[in-house]
């Protein structure tokens, strides 16, 4: 028998994760691990047949069939992950309602003028839309506070409805809710138009982080989102969780807060480490605080799961269908190379074109590199000099630190931040959060999916529900 | 003889015979002759003067052929007088075997194969299949077809030139696919018109899989073929046949293929055929479909996690449960396919694939209990 290269971590458990370029895992206890690092085999007959169909071990005779499917493995999930399939982000107004403390987006002041898209742009960023990907189109309205132009939204909507055909396209809009009325419900009731929205805890945390004028940003999210549920349905409304300082010793209260609106899955994940926006100390925490908070989330959803309410973590869910389901890359930020470009193509309110919502914030912050890849009626994906040099060193297969990682083929890359706090693409990481996060995310969600089988069974409805 | 779905084979009367050979079978007398068959009519048994046609070879005058065939049907007589409709317009799948020779020797293997060379029978299988003139899936089978290698490439042009619409579906070991040249050529023809590859893996344990199919080195070759066909763009139907000793394998078969395969269209899971050498050794390799139920749940599971489509062939209803029959096809061919008599009552005859005709005695697992939830009991 012959052992073929793969990786491996150790565990809280004890047991050791094993993964190869194809993808494939193993969970062995210590012993097996030793028995298979001596001798290519352990005394388990069963896990030695399962070794091998994984090809962690090859017999002498097919040795080079078990070496072509590896690498045929390989080419397969770099060609799934260099597919070109965006999601469009649209820019209608930088100016926001809002003036949160942390705004990962670079806002404007909601009375502020030159911040809001051009009306005559609309068309051919539609059209620029079309000529980029076939159907269907995902479309989400990003901000600033995008219900301040519910007209932009409207005719984005009636051009996207002409042009792309009703059926082949939704609109997401990424909204605080905080200017949600009923006309918009009325609007969005026949159309396919879903709501997205940040939800950071329940009223006090919220309004902590939220901040309007009015001081109730959490009571004009709440009824609003009560009148989603009411007029469109539950499957119109996804919340975010940006997990601050505040709420890092309150984790039930995010749970709370979804129990309270009526909302069973939440997408939990930490303040974003670009530099813009941790301007404030207090904002500031570590991944390993972080995994702390949330362990005790996590424990608290599973507990509610086995007393049937059924919370979905999807963070939780998104790391893990990266390791359970083959081919699964649609969540651009655990894809290599990044989802940079090939996941994301944002058209922003003055008419540049950039990669992802970060690059258009990097823009602001760093100021003599052009991060876009163009305005709209000049657009030149392919020529880009700065899109394929970002892009392709975003292969973590070949990244110090990620060469030898266990959960290599299941991460990603995110050049962006890496760019942001250390300057350069790669990043160093042993220094990098992204992979502090991704690291330890992994580490935690297969040590419960393999050592607490009841646990295992509420994971795994959340990958396949 | 039980009662199959399709009868096939028919014993011409004596009076008029006709040589041994493949026919077109007309039931209307052609106002011209075809290009590729010989034409015969066929009429019922009254008697009538036989039409006054150049377009014809000859007449058989039988109501029990006619009532089971349609006009443009092929039928090969053979020199004992019988007639075999191998290309049905009626039919539920119609094949067409191209060669007895294989380079495998599987345990199971429903066509034992032969050493003999049969090169006429890729010739006749063309001019069959063109007279033919279907627009739907002739299927080709054997032995093993890719060894004529060349001679497949030219039968395969002469097809896409002369029965433009009839799409293919070849089973093969897919050995052949390990040479890349050759590989490459069948990837061209599959760009001309539709057409698909059944291979079956049977263990990713190189040596399962070997024994499996009495040929060492089938392994490597058919997964380097596999790896070759897919990554050239030809769409491959993956099959499993699970016995003894490999239904363990089925999920790691699966994971294997969305991991390590491309275009990999469909995973048909088999119930094994009690035909030709499976007799032999059917309580070695047969293994009832409830003794591994969690291995064929994982391997469904495995395959709709990676999204590939899967189905269920051979299994009658009532030998999977209800969770199952989702991905249960009729997929037996009807010339060979019967249910026994105690399904006559079952409400879900219509839907099963029923059992194969060779099922009989020591080989057949009768109809059970329908074990179907039914809310409030």
């Amino acid at each position: 028998m012959r052992m073929l290269p793969f990786n491996f971590d150790r565990l809280d458990s004890g047991s050791i994760f094993l993964s190869n370029v194809a993808g494939f895992h193993s969970c062995l206890d210590q012993s097996e691990f030793d028995e298979f690092i001596e001798s290519s085999a352990t005394s388990n007959r069963t896990l030695n047949d399962l070794l091998q169909s994984k090809l962690f071990v090859s017999d002498n005779d097919n040795l080079d069939a078990t070496q072509a499917a590896l690498s045929s493995a390989l080419a397969k999930k770099l060609l799934g992950e260099l597919e070109f399939r965006p999601i469009f982000m649209i820019v209608p107004t930088l100016r926001c309602d809002h003036a949160c403390n942390y705004c990962q987006v670079s806002r404007a002041n909601a009375k502020a003028s030159g911040y809001d898209l051009d009306p005559n742009a609309i068309s051919i960023i539609v059209s620029t839309i079309k000529r980029l990907s076939p159907p269907p189109y995902k479309i989400e309205i990003q901000g600033g506070e995008p219900l301040l132009r519910m007209d932009l939204i409207k005719a984005i909507y009636d051009q996207a409805e002409s042009q792309l055909q009703p059926g082949n396209f939704e609109l997401v809009i990424t909204t605080s809710l905080s200017l949600m009325d009923e006309s918009i419900l009325s609007w969005a009731r026949n159309r396919a138009v879903y709501f997205s929205t940040s939800l950071d805890g329940q009223q006090e945390v919220h309004n902590a982080n939220r901040i309007l004028p009015s001081q109730d940003s959490y009571e004009r999210l709440k009824h609003s989102v009560k009148r989603i549920l009411e007029e469109l349905g539950a499957n119109r409304i996804a919340t975010v969780t940006t997990v601050t300082r505040s709420l890092l010793e309150a984790p039930e209260s995010i749970i709370e807060a979804h129990l309270e609106l009526g909302i069973n899955e939440m997408f939990v994940r930490p303040i974003s480490p670009y530099g813009f926006a941790n301007t404030k100390p207090s904002t500031e925490y570590s991944i390993a605080e972080y995994m702390t908070f949330y362990e005790k989330l996590f424990n608290t959803i599973i507990k509610h799961n086995q007393e049937g309410i059924p919370l979905v973590e999807s963070s939780a869910a998104i790391h893990l269908k990266r390791v359970l389901i083959p081919g699964y890359s649609q969540y651009a930020d655990l894809k290599s190379p990044s989802g940079l470009l090939l996941n994301c193509v944002l058209f922003n309110y003055d008419s540049k074109v950039y990669g992802s919502d970060e690059t258009r914030m990097l823009q602001r912050v760093i100021g003599d590199i052009d991060f876009s890849c163009g305005e709209v009626n000049s657009l030149s994906l392919v020529k880009n000099d700065l899109y394929q040099k970002l892009i392709s060193s975003s292969f973590n297969l070949v990244h110090p630190g990620c060469e030898t990682c266990a959960y290599q083929p299941y991460c990603g890359s995110d050049p962006c931040q890496h760019i942001s706090l250390m300057g350069e693409p790669v990043g160093d990481k042993s220094l990098s959060v992204f992979c502090h996060y991704h690291k330890n995310m992994f580490r935690f969600l297969l040590d419960r999916y393999y050592s607490h089988p009841p646990t295992r069974n509420i994971l795994k409805d959340w990958c396949h529900g | 003889m039980v009662e199959t779905i399709r009868k096939d084979v028919f014993q011409l009367p004596p009076e008029n015979p006709i040589a041994a050979g493949h026919y077109l079978l007309r039931t209307t007398v052609p106002d011209s002759s075809n290009h590729y068959l010989n034409q015969i009519l066929i009429k019922d048994d009254v008697y009538s003067p036989k039409p006054n046609s150049q377009c014809i070879t000859g007449v058989v005058r039988s109501s029990g052929l006619l009532g089971n065939i349609s006009d443009g049907d092929i039928g090969v007589v053979n020199a004992n007088g019988t007639l075999r409709v191998i290309l049905s317009r009626n039919a539920n799948h119609n094949t067409v075997l191209v060669t007895e020779r294989c380079n495998n020797r599987c345990l199971f293997c429903s066509q034992p194969p032969k050493e003999r060379d049969d090169d006429h029978l890729l010739v006749q299988a063309g001019l069959a299949i063109a007279a033919f003139q279907s627009d739907d899936i002739i299927g080709i089978s054997g032995g093993e077809p890719l060894l004529y290698r060349e001679k497949f490439l030219r039968f395969l042009d002469f097809v896409i030139l002369h029965a433009p619409s009839t799409s293919l579906h070849i089973l093969s070991n897919g050995r052949a696919f390990s040479d890349t040249g050759f590989a490459s050529e069948i990837a061209k023809r599959c760009q001309d018109t539709s057409i698909t590859f059944g291979i079956p893996l049977y263990s990713i344990l190189g040596s399962n899989h070997d024994r499996l199919v009495g040929a060492h080195g089938a392994y490597r070759d058919t997964i380097n073929g596999l790896i070759n066909a897919g990554n050239l763009g030809i769409p491959i139907e993956l099959r499993i046949i699970p016995t003894q000793q490999n239904y363990k394998d089925i999920s790691t078969i699966v994971e294997f293929s969305s991991r390590c395969l491309s275009n990999i269209v469909q995973v048909s899971i088999m119930n094994l055929e009690p035909t030709g050498w499976a007799k032999n050794s059917w309580h070695n390799l047969y293994l009832s479909p409830s003794s591994y139920l969690d291995d064929l749940r994982n391997g469904i599971e495995a395959a709709i996690e990676a999204s590939l489509p899967v189905c269920l062939f051979n299994f009658p209803l009532c030998h999977i449960p209800e969770d199952l029959w989702p991905y249960a096809v009729q997929s037996i061919s009807d010339w060979k396919n019967y249910y026994p008599n105690e399904c006559s009552q079952c409400q879900l005859k219509s839907k099963c694939p029923g059992y194969f005709t060779s099922s009989r005695g020591k080989f057949h697992h009768p109809p059970r209990r329908i074990e179907q939830c039914v809310n409030g009991t």
